[in-house]
């Protein structure tokens, strides 16, 4: 998918710290925007990013700022991707002298919002709050409000919408959910920031392509996902979105609609794969055509209307819960069903997201670095290997998990003399240690628990096994992590700090 | 590093020093890239070396893999081949491999010619050719080869001037050793010389002599590190004696890949405690001669004909020292030839045993290999199967996606290839669902191109014949097609598909060559 790679998220990222986010004095004062300056607020946000090429270190800091805007109960509503990592996080508001600290009270990663709040009250004296709207029609004007470029200063484009339609969001990587296009000009720093119609909030800009791929083209985060989330936090937590976990394909071939008896020309998808452990299996199987949804007609691209516009049937899921059921009408073995499936989590798919607020989890064993085969990883190792990029991309597809629900990497080795022997070893995937089959970062661990006069680690693929002796490992092991500073052989913990 | 030649791509070369515009270089014309002019080397002509060599000019057209009925825009490639004995000349395969056309040219504006190719082996890159009219030859003078080059002799690199006149560029051989050879995976006997050679016309391929004799063909050329290749006279010797026997295929290979063992470590678990030597069997070629012996992955390889092997894969060669043992096989012996071996098999609990057999050397065998390295046929098969145009995975497929092709190309098809030594051995090919014409029956899978197929009709799809047969039992009145990865069947009515065929045929014009389509009889 050649846009996911372009677009952009629009935190703006100060690297190093910039001297021009202070230095410059503030700008005579023009007009002020009416009434959303006591709204809409600046976020700065100081980040550390792990590292995955060490993963025992904390990692740089970064400043990044963005914005957000009021929404009651004394939260701030903004872009999870603005306060991701983050271990500071101030907020500034037009006619305030002062920036106010803050802390993020929910963060989802999944639908790129977060809710942030203040601990001193005094922030809030003088605030409006901004209502949540609806959807907004195709050409309608919309106004976007935020502190794009770093600027100090509110500022305010306008733009109509171009088009609603579902797109990755990019700060997980692998979640797609509605989104609203329009023309404002939206750039880093406008994150987080609301987009009003009416006096009403009408989506959360957040983001863009990079200006060599596309101009006038901004995205929003429309009003359904944004009631989602607050809906899923009112019970104190943020659990995230269900996914029917399936693969379905247009039925628009005359001959294969005729080859599966689907009558006519309009309607019916194809069912194509049901992920084992996720929502649908047990009830919707490999070659059922989904006819409807909820009672919605499913047309033959897989489309549904909700809300008198046309959407991907996925949108009827989206707006549901864990725990709730959905209803399809099946045409299985030339015979129409009901069946109801109840939705579970996103398991297995959300393996593959982007991982934030976290500490990387690795294991290093006589200067040899084992990590989990993730997205972050993926990321910082530039997706070189054939192989590793490969089984990640057919992680999900090809139902790699079931064997392995975490594949290893043996990603790097910290020379020492305990481990000579590997000398020019690449990047692979650990196929087994000592006779056990590696499927999780765990099983690595529990492997090199077990007493043992040598660890030996197989790579998949037509390899030589690597051969270390257990108990020079672990004479080796506190002068490694001495020479390389590394606090700790392991990190197993995917804890939140 | 391999002993075959399709499996270099799972094993870092680690013999492969040179850097990649070297072989780059190979590929665009041995002198395309030398920009700046060098002083021309003092003018030496003792004898009429121009007698034996002569211009040859080939014009090059490759398949379209793509488009497999097609075949791309011409090109031509100029280089001297030398005069040997038996009325033929010496080329590298790369000057004349998929020549349409082949021009010779006597130095000094002599009567022009064609050839054909006698032999050719793209693996070693060499090719024998014999000129239509022996009177072309008439004149030459055949240069006869000399083995003696080592580490540090001085070949004269010959060229020729624009009015024919011989002209020589001395070259110091810094490096005898095996080392890659510009076909994927084919590691041989190289020498590497210094020098500066100038840009002259019909570069691509120079003869390097020594005493006056050929010692070998420079097929590389990098004016930046001032680094040639020189295919050498014992390589060279080998290829004209085995390519002579019939039904040749290839210099010998014992079908096994190996890594080297650093360390002690390694060979203590597995029990070699006594052995100071040897490199892990990483691969047998399936019915290939390691197997056939008994060989099996795991087995660590201590002497082959008589010599012990280090654990860098190296024996030690009385001629040249230390140098990789595939060089037993490749260029001390012969296809069919015996080759004693001896290897240490651990039984798993730290123990093991020596034991020894004897291995049938062999050629090349692409039959066997599940994505042939090198193109077999100058007319690719495919089958049309209504708007579906099917093709077997190969290489060379891969390689229409660009220098890059190994991100740029289907990355399903590229982990295929790359790894299709660790698949079952009776696997067959992959067969690809190349292109998708556009028609009534195949909208809504434009989608779909370069999948492999599973199935048709309930039968594996291993080969295209495999579709010509599957295609005859329809389901229903239906082609039902399953490809890989979750993207459901492809159906197509079997009533409308020879009448789509035809249309796609002279819509997009495609040629009916049955011998390369093997056609549907619905």
């Amino acid at each position: 998918m050649p846009f996911r790679s372009s677009l952009t998220i629009l935190c703006i990222l100060l690297l190093p710290l910039s001297s021009a986010l202070r230095g410059s004095a503030p700008l005579p004062t023009s007009e002020p925007v009416p009434d959303l300056s006591a709204s809409v607020v600046r976020i700065e946000v100081t980040m550390q990013e792990a590292d995955y090429h060490t993963p025992w270190n904390s990692g740089r800091l970064e400043r990044g700022v963005g914005s957000g805007f009021l929404i009651g109960g004394k939260t701030i509503l903004t872009n999870a991707h603005v306060v991701s990592n983050a271990r500071f996080i101030t907020l500034t508001r037009e006619g305030v002298s002062h920036p106010f600290v803050a802390h993020v009270k929910f963060i989802a990663h999944d639908c790129d919002l977060a809710l942030l709040t203040v601990d001193d009250d005094s922030f809030f004296s003088g605030t409006k709050i901004l209502e949540i709207g609806g959807v907004p029609k195709i050409e309608s004007a919309v106004s976007v409000y935020g502190y794009p470029l770093g600027g100090e200063r509110l500022s305010v484009t306008r733009g109509v919408v171009s088009r609603i339609d579902f797109e990755t969001y990019t700060h997980s990587g692998v979640d797609s959910h509605l989104v609203i296009q329009i023309d404002a000009a939206i750039n880093p720093g406008n994150s987080g920031g609301p987009v009003l119609q009416d006096h009403k909030v009408v989506g959360v800009a957040f983001q863009g392509y990079s200006g060599d791929v596309a101009q006038n083209v901004g995205f929003m985060i429309p009003t359904p996902v944004i009631k989602r989330f607050l809906k899923d936090i009112s019970k104190g937590s943020y659990t995230g979105y269900a996914d029917l976990s399936l693969e379905y394909r247009p039925l628009i071939s005359p001959a294969s609609r005729a080859a599966l008896g689907v009558p006519g020309q309009d309607f019916g998808i194809l069912v194509t794969d049901v992920q084992e452990k996720g929502s649908s299996y047990g009830f919707l199987k490999n070659g059922d055509v989904l006819l409807s949804i909820d009672g919605h007609p499913i047309t033959s691209d897989g489309r549904v209307v909700l809300d008198g516009s046309s959407v991907e049937m996925a949108e009827v899921v989206e707006r549901k819960f864990s725990g709730e059921k959905v209803s399809f009408d099946v045409l299985r073995d030339g015979r129409q069903l009901k069946i109801e499936v109840p939705l579970t989590g996103t398991w297995p798919f959300h393996m593959q997201s982007e991982a934030y607020d976290v500490k990387p989890r690795y294991i290093l064993h006589g200067g040899l670095l084992f990590q989990p085969l993730d997205r972050n990883f993926m990321e910082a190792s530039g997706g070189g290997d054939l192989r590793l990029r490969r089984t990640f991309d057919n992680f999900v597809e090809c139902h790699l998990y079931l064997e392995r629900p975490e594949m290893v990497v043996l990603s790097r080795v910290l020379a020492d003399p305990v481990n000579k022997d590997c000398d020019g070893l690449r990047p692979g995937l650990v196929d087994s240690i000592n006779g056990k089959t590696i499927r999780s970062l765990t099983d690595v661990r529990d492997a090199f628990a077990t007493p043992a006069t040598y660890d030996v680690i197989t790579l998949m693929g037509n390899g030589v096994p690597i051969v270390l002796n257990r108990s020079e490992v672990l004479q080796a092991m506190p002068r490694i992590l001495e020479n390389y500073r590394v606090p700790s052989a392991e990190n197993l913990k995917g804890t939140a700090d | 590093m391999m002993m075959d030649t399709h499996s270099s791509f799972v094993t870092p070369l680690r013999r492969a020093f040179l850097p990649e515009t070297l072989g780059l270089l190979g590929m665009l014309g041995l002198l395309s890239a030398c920009h700046h002019s060098t002083p021309p080397p003092a003018p030496a002509k003792p004898i009429s070396l121009e007698d034996s060599v002569i211009r040859v000019t080939a014009t090059i057209q490759y398949p379209d893999m793509q488009r497999p009925w097609m075949k791309k825009l011409p090109f031509t490639r100029a280089g001297l081949g030398t005069v040997i004995d038996g009325g033929r000349l010496l080329v590298t395969a790369d000057t004349v491999a998929h020549s349409t056309y082949i021009e010779l040219e006597k130095p000094e504006d002599g009567p022009k010619g064609t050839a054909v190719v006698e032999a050719i082996d793209q693996e070693c890159n060499l090719a024998v050719l014999k000129p239509v009219d022996e009177a072309m030859l008439q004149g030459t003078h055949p240069l006869s080869l000399d083995e003696s080059v080592r580490t540090g002799s001085t070949l004269q690199i010959l060229q020729l001037e624009q009015n024919g006149a011989a002209a020589l560029s001395p070259a110091t051989v810094t490096t005898v050793a095996v080392m890659a050879y510009p076909s994927e995976g084919s590691f041989y006997l190289l020498y590497r010389a210094s020098t500066t050679i100038p840009q002259r016309e019909g570069s691509f391929v120079i003869p390097a002599l020594h005493d006056g004799k050929l010692a070998g063909l420079v097929m590389r050329y990098d004016p930046k590190t001032q680094a040639a290749d020189i295919i050498p006279a014992p390589l060279i010797s080998r290829f004209l004696k085995e390519s002579a026997k019939p039904g040749y295929r290839g210099l010998a290979r014992a079908g096994l890949g190996w890594e080297p063992v650093r360390g002690a470590t390694l060979r203590e678990w597995l029990g070699a405690r006594d052995q100071h030597a040897g490199v892990y069997v990483t691969w047998v070629k399936p019915g290939g001669p390691a197997e056939k012996a008994g060989l099996r992955k795991g087995d660590l390889l201590l002497k082959a004909g008589g010599h012990e092997i280090d654990g860098e894969g190296n024996y030690a060669d009385p001629v040249y020292g230390k140098i990789t043992f595939n060089n037993l096989a490749s260029l001390e012996s012969s296809p069919g030839a015996p080759l004693k071996i001896s290897y240490f098999r651990s039984s798993g609990e730290g123990t093991g045993t020596n034991a020894s057999t004897t291995l049938h050397l062999d050629g090349r065998n692409p039959g066997a290999e599940i994505s042939p390295s090198l193109l077999e046929s100058e007319s690719p098969p495919y089958l049309l199967l209504g708007g579906l145009l099917f093709q077997e995975l190969s290489r060379p497929y891969l390689y229409e996606w660009g220098p890059n092709w190994q991100h740029e190309a289907p990355q399903d098809l590229v982990y295929l290839d790359a790894f299709q030594d660790e698949l079952p051995r009776d696997h067959g090919h992959f067969v690809i669902l190349s292109t998708i014409f556009p028609t009534q029956q195949t909208i809504g899978f434009q989608d779909l191109a370069n999948r492999v197929v599973k199935s048709i009709n309930g039968r594996p799809i291993r080969s295209l014949a495999d579709i010509t047969e599957a295609a005859k039992h329809p389901e229903k009145g239906f082609q039902k097609i399953i490809l890989e990865g979750s993207v459901g069947p492809v159906y197509l009515d079997t009533s409308t598909l020879a009448a789509e065929e035809q249309s796609v045929r002279a819509e997009y014009g495609i040629p009916s060559l049955p011998e390369s389509n093997p056609g549907i009889q619905p």
